[in-house]
């Protein structure tokens, strides 16, 4: 599996489709204590240190732009749909958004062969 | 995630760290981890997979990746990194987690309570117990934490880093005398044991930099380099 444009080009957001609601109650199901669980952290300067004082902090970056413009709008629509259920949101549930699509990108050959 | 707690909603903080991930995301400021915490011998080859499935498309993250990557802004490798993240200590992790990290050419970042190591072996499950560190059936001898040799020992190709002394819950309201001890102390006894800088710090259940003013406070006295979270890396100094 490539972390390219071909993930999105094979799989389009397919992350918010079929495989969505499985993908959730997968995660869902994991024991935490037990297993790995796939996680995008992102990653942030708050050390106050420009490179000069006419900069802002230099933010590492990586990965193609495409995919993640894509992983992005995956993150919101997944947002937009809990928000539509009328959940009350919690920060854990941000944490479970991106286990999700952690998961989906970068996860268990297993679960990709569960069902399928 | 670190560990699964039940934070309070609090919607114009979600809001504004929902908004901070998106932001870091398109940019391309993030990485991946897999975050463990028991890895017992019994699901070595869930374990085994996992990572078999992710050497060809990752590659592993050291202390000087993370310093290039935030210092640099670019990450220099051909594949982006990967960190596979062990919380707690566990023997297990040292048994069995650890041989395969190096198996698949990864670099494992070990997040410890600092006194969970010399805790005598008879005591270890009761302090487990006591400090919200699960366990499992595993070992007949009944030892559950790494010792410090063996933690020494994964030093030389790994990275061991700070989650408090006692796992602590610490809030706005703790007193300062455990936050400087659960904080601060915690790093200093790490780096006795390991006879150099500790640089990368975790909150038990994984708050960020900037939830907590009066801890923070603490965090940067500690000179800590790093601040793992539930959702970000972020760096301090």
């Amino acid at each position: 599996m490539q972390q390219t444009v071909d993930a999105f080009a094979n799989d389009g957001l397919s992350v918010l489709g079929s495989d969505f609601e499985r993908l959730l109650e997968y995660c869902e199901s994991k024991n935490y204590n037990e297993e790995g669980i796939p996680m995008y952290l992102v990653l942030e300067d708050v050390s106050g240190k420009a490179l000069s004082a006419d900069t802002a902090p230099v933010m590492p970056r990586s990965g193609d732009s495409f995919f993640n413009l894509m992983l992005v709008t995956a993150l919101d629509i997944y947002r937009q749909r809990k928000q539509g259920n009328n959940v009350e949101l919690q920060s854990q549930d941000i944490g479970r958004m991106l286990e999700v699509l952690a998961e989906h990108y970068a996860g268990v050959v297993s679960f990709r062969n569960q069902g399928k | 995630m670190i560990e699964e707690a039940p934070p309070p909603a609090v919607t114009s903080d979600w809001l504004n760290v929902f908004k901070s991930l998106q932001l870091g995301l398109v940019q391309g400021s993030y990485i991946r981890t897999i975050n463990f915490h028991n890895t017992p011998l019994a699901k070595k080859e869930l374990y085994e997979r996992q990572l078999a499935f992710c050497q060809p498309y990752f590659s592993s993250v050291s202390q000087a990746d993370m310093d290039s990557f935030f210092s640099t802004g670019t990450w220099h490798k051909d594949k982006p990194g990967l960190i596979p993240v062990f919380y707690e200590g566990y023997r297990n992790n040292y048994d069995v987690a650890a041989p395969l990290a190096e198996k698949y050419g990864f670099v494992g970042w070990f997040f410890v309570p600092s006194a969970f190591p010399s805790v005598p072996v008879a005591e270890q499950r009761t302090f487990a117990e006591a400090h919200h560190i699960g366990t499992v059936a595993e070992y007949e001898d009944g030892r559950i934490a790494m010792t410090w040799d063996e933690l020494r020992e994964l030093d030389q190709k790994h990275v061991i880093a700070c989650h408090t002394m006692h796992h602590e819950r610490l809030t706005p309201d703790s007193p300062d005398a455990l936050l400087r001890q659960e904080i601060i102390e915690s790093k200093q006894e790490l780096e006795h044991y390991l006879d150099h800088e500790v640089s990368s710090f975790a909150w038990l259940y994984g708050s960020e930099y900037g939830v907590n003013a009066k801890a923070d406070s603490y965090v940067r006295e500690a000179g800590y380099r790093y601040l793992f979270s539930n959702f970000k890396i972020q760096k301090l100094k």
